[in-house]
């Protein structure tokens, strides 16, 4: 699935990269987690965002863990 | 992403059409859809409403505009209006939509198929309740299971395409483009422009995080923890629900007062400009007007007068003029008669001296038929005779068969033919300018009197409007200063909600030490606080994008005097034209085709804001704008970065020069007739209109 027209835009690339770096995240977690959000978006069914949101999470650890 | 298929049947005109679009090229993304008024164009510009949004779609079609989403039985009325007349009960009315990726974004873009289909009883009325209507939504060649049914497609839909009242920004009527704006109202066009820029589901996330965060804290048991941290983390957490909330309930105070005040805005420049035209007015003297009143009544008087002598005296020339074409006929037809006459008598005259010729006399003289005796050579000369008889039989087709007006012949012919002639040109002619000149007068008195009424009442409306306005003004700023108050309490709130969260993020660090569960706790705080500080951040970002790429094409369509200007959205205000060294310039108040092209700059905007790629559908862009403006509309839109643009056009629009103008970059065209025998909208792809395309 396509990321929000803001993660590509320039400024708000920018502004979204300094905001992940103050809390020690990566976009790509932010890109993620949207995804997740879009793909549950008018299903109906929201059961499987928790489970989604903590895969995001988790791959996001091991990506850190690997950088440490 | 392009339309690729637009299905209708027993749709107002459409009995069974399909309009299968062929992808578009970079170089040749426009298509043509000619059609006269009345034979299809708006009816399929209101397909794409409904067909992909159903009832959330019809208050963008003409006539509609009121209609709110859950009055379900003006909904089936519509549709059963728009529903082909001739259908028979047994079949749906329904309208199959397909958007296709273009080649380059297969990866990133899904195929969209909507059919949207509405059943009715055998009498014909909309069937009640769900067995009205039905969609199905198939997402790249897969049914999708949509479990709360028709809302659960909208929803869908919505995030896959764009939000169902931003529908007119993409699929509208050149004509009605502002009207855009004032549909949409200005709070839901920013809102529909961060949904468009993905800053909505920044929002999206936000509230979801906050969620999972209260549901991962439930499952390490919640405050029935031991340790000092985890109990001062509770604590905190607890403080951030309730400042959270206190916010939430601000922020919707502040978007119910935002929308209130702008309404009183609408009715505040309504005022004004009523005030305004009664201002001109009341600087009329009201004498002189009575004059003008007078003027014009003794005009219309005469008028009458003159229209009414003329065709009293003109009663016979009148009833002459509408006889005499049949006259002239007549008249012609017995002077072609008499011509053939004369030249009959003079062929008859000049008989024997043929027969001398033929039959030189005596005999002896006759070197050729001398040898023949007397009685065959009286045969002989009769046949001649008879032979010459025969040259003028039958008289010429034209000819009079006899002279009804044997009184009239020659140069009294030809005079009374001139007469007829100029008699009835000259009366008809005289007689439409003297009906011209009543009804110029006609108005001109009804016009004058209008004014004359409304000044007499003037000092009372005035009053009245005044009132009014300064009731409006007091309430505008009662508004604004409870928003200032609750704006100031958020500001002071989120503040101290940005020291909880880096309160929380520091517990939850170390609380992360001690397992997994914690550990993704404390990223999901981190996600969270930045998503706070970036929905504060991207917003003003959004809208100062917005506001350059709507100058930028606004610039490039409207007057020339407007280059240099900059549209801006200001904060619970309508959108503004800003220009160095002039007043601010509302867009609701311009001129129309200032206001048209705002609303064409504003959907080209969002079409690159989006980067959505989404087709455009314009339904008659150049109407009956005059010819510096079509160029420069049609430059514009045609300019435009998107994979798609199908216009809809009559024969008098993009025709001749501007046809030649965008030629190359045409990949299809149909053309759309109606067949009165079949009594139903046919339509002709590769087609266009006579003389002009391909």
């Amino acid at each position: 699935m396509k990321p929000p027209p803001c993660f590509d835009e320039p400024e708000t690339r920018r502004k979204i990269e300094d905001i992940c770096a103050q809390n020690s995240i990566d976009v790509k977690l932010l890109m993620e987690l949207c995804e997740v959000i879009q793909s549950y978006s008018g299903s109906g069914r929201k059961e499987g965002v928790m489970s989604d949101i903590t895969g995001c999470i988790d791959t996001f650890l091991d990506r850190s863990s690997e950088k440490r | 992403m392009h339309l690729s298929l637009v299905n209708l049947c027993n749709w107002r005109s459409y009995a069974d059409v399909k309009f299968s679009f062929k992808p578009p090229t970079a170089r040749r993304p426009l298509v043509l859809i000619g059609a006269m008024n009345g034979h299809g164009k708006t009816s399929f510009l209101i397909a794409l409403y409904l067909g992909l949004f159903g009832r959330f779609g019809l208050r963008h079609v003409e006539g509609f505009g009121g209609f709110t989403e859950d009055d379900m039985p003006h909904y089936r009325a519509a549709i059963a209006r728009f529903r082909r007349s001739s259908a028979t009960p047994d079949e749906p009315t329904s309208i199959e939509l397909v958007f296709s990726p273009t080649k380059d974004e297969a990866d990133s873009e899904h195929e969209i198929h909507v059919i949207r289909r509405w059943f009715f009883t055998v009498d014909g009325k909309p069937r009640q309740g769900e067995a009205f209507e039905t969609v199905e939504l198939h997402i790249d060649g897969k049914p999708q299971r949509l479990a709360t049914g028709l809302d659960a497609a909208h929803d869908r839909l919505e995030r896959i395409l764009f939000p169902a009242h931003f529908m007119p920004a993409f699929f509208f009527d050149g004509e009605q483009a502002q009207r855009l704006i004032m549909n949409s109202g200005e709070q839901g066009i920013k809102r529909s422009v961060e949904v468009m820029f993905g800053t909505k589901v920044v929002d999206e996330l936000h509230d979801q995080i906050k969620q999972y965060l209260a549901v991962a804290h439930n499952r390490l048991g919640g405050k029935r923890n031991v340790s000092n941290q985890q109990r001062a983390l509770n604590q905190k957490l607890d403080e951030r629900e309730r400042l959270d909330k206190d916010i939430t309930d601000l922020s919707r105070q502040v978007q119910i007062l935002e929308q209130k005040k702008a309404d009183l805005e609408s009715e505040q420049r309504i005022l004004r400009e009523r005030l305004a035209r009664l201002g001109g007015e009341g600087r009329t003297n009201l004498e002189s007007l009575h004059a003008e009143v007078q003027r014009a009544e003794r005009e219309k008087l005469a008028a009458e007068s003159a229209l009414t002598e003329r065709a009293k005296t003109l009663g016979l020339s009148l009833a002459v003029s509408r006889l005499a074409p049949a006259i002239t006929n007549r008249l012609h037809a017995e002077q072609t008669r008499e011509t053939w006459e004369h030249l009959r008598e003079g062929t008859r005259a000049k008989s024997e001296e043929v027969l001398r010729v033929a039959l030189p006399e005596p005999p002896e003289t006759d070197d050729l038929l001398g040898h023949l005796s007397d009685t065959v050579r009286a045969k002989v000369r009769a046949r001649f005779l008879r032979a010459l008889e025969q040259i003028y039989i039958p008289p010429p087709k034209n000819c009079a068969p006899e002279y009804l007006l044997g009184h009239a012949k020659g140069e009294m012919r030809e005079r009374l033919l001139a007469t007829l002639d100029t008699v009835h040109r000259q009366t008809s002619s005289d007689i439409r300018a003297r009906a011209r000149r009543l009804k110029l007068a006609r108005e001109e008195f009804e016009d004058l009197s209008g004014r004359r009424a409304r000044l007499t009442n003037l000092p009372q409306e005035l009053s009245e409007l005044s009132t009014k306005l300064t009731d409006v003004g007091a309430q505008i700023s009662e508004y604004s200063r409870q928003l200032g108050s609750l704006e100031r309490e958020i500001i002071s709130k989120r503040a101290s909600l940005k020291d909880l969260n880096a309160d929380i993020g520091r517990l939850q660090e170390v609380l992360a030490a001690l397992g997994p569960e914690q550990k993704r706790i404390a990223v999901a705080e981190r996600v969270y606080r930045s998503l706070d500080a970036l929905s504060q951040e991207l917003r003003p970002i959004t809208l100062r994008r917005l506001q350059d790429f709507v100058t930028r094409h606004f610039v490039a369509i409207a007057d020339k005097r407007y280059r240099g200007g900059e549209i801006e959205f200001p904060r619970g205000g309508a959108p503004v034209l800003k220009r160095y060294g002039q007043p601010d310039q509302l867009i609701e108040m311009m001129s129309g085709f200032e206001r048209r092209s705002f609303g064409v700059a504003f959907s080209l905007a969002l079409a690159e804001i989006s980067k959505r790629r989404i087709p455009l559908v314009i339904d008659t862009p150049l109407g009956n704008a005059d010819t510096e403006y079509r160029p420069r509309l049609l430059k514009a839109v045609t300019a435009v970065d998107l994979d798609q643009i199908i216009i809809l056009t009559h024969d008098a629009e993009v025709t001749g020069p501007l046809f030649e103008q965008i030629e190359s970059q045409v990949q299809q065209t149909f053309l759309v007739q109606y067949d009165r025998n079949r009594s139903e909208s046919v339509v002709t792809e590769g087609a266009f209109f006579n003389g002009v395309g391909r």
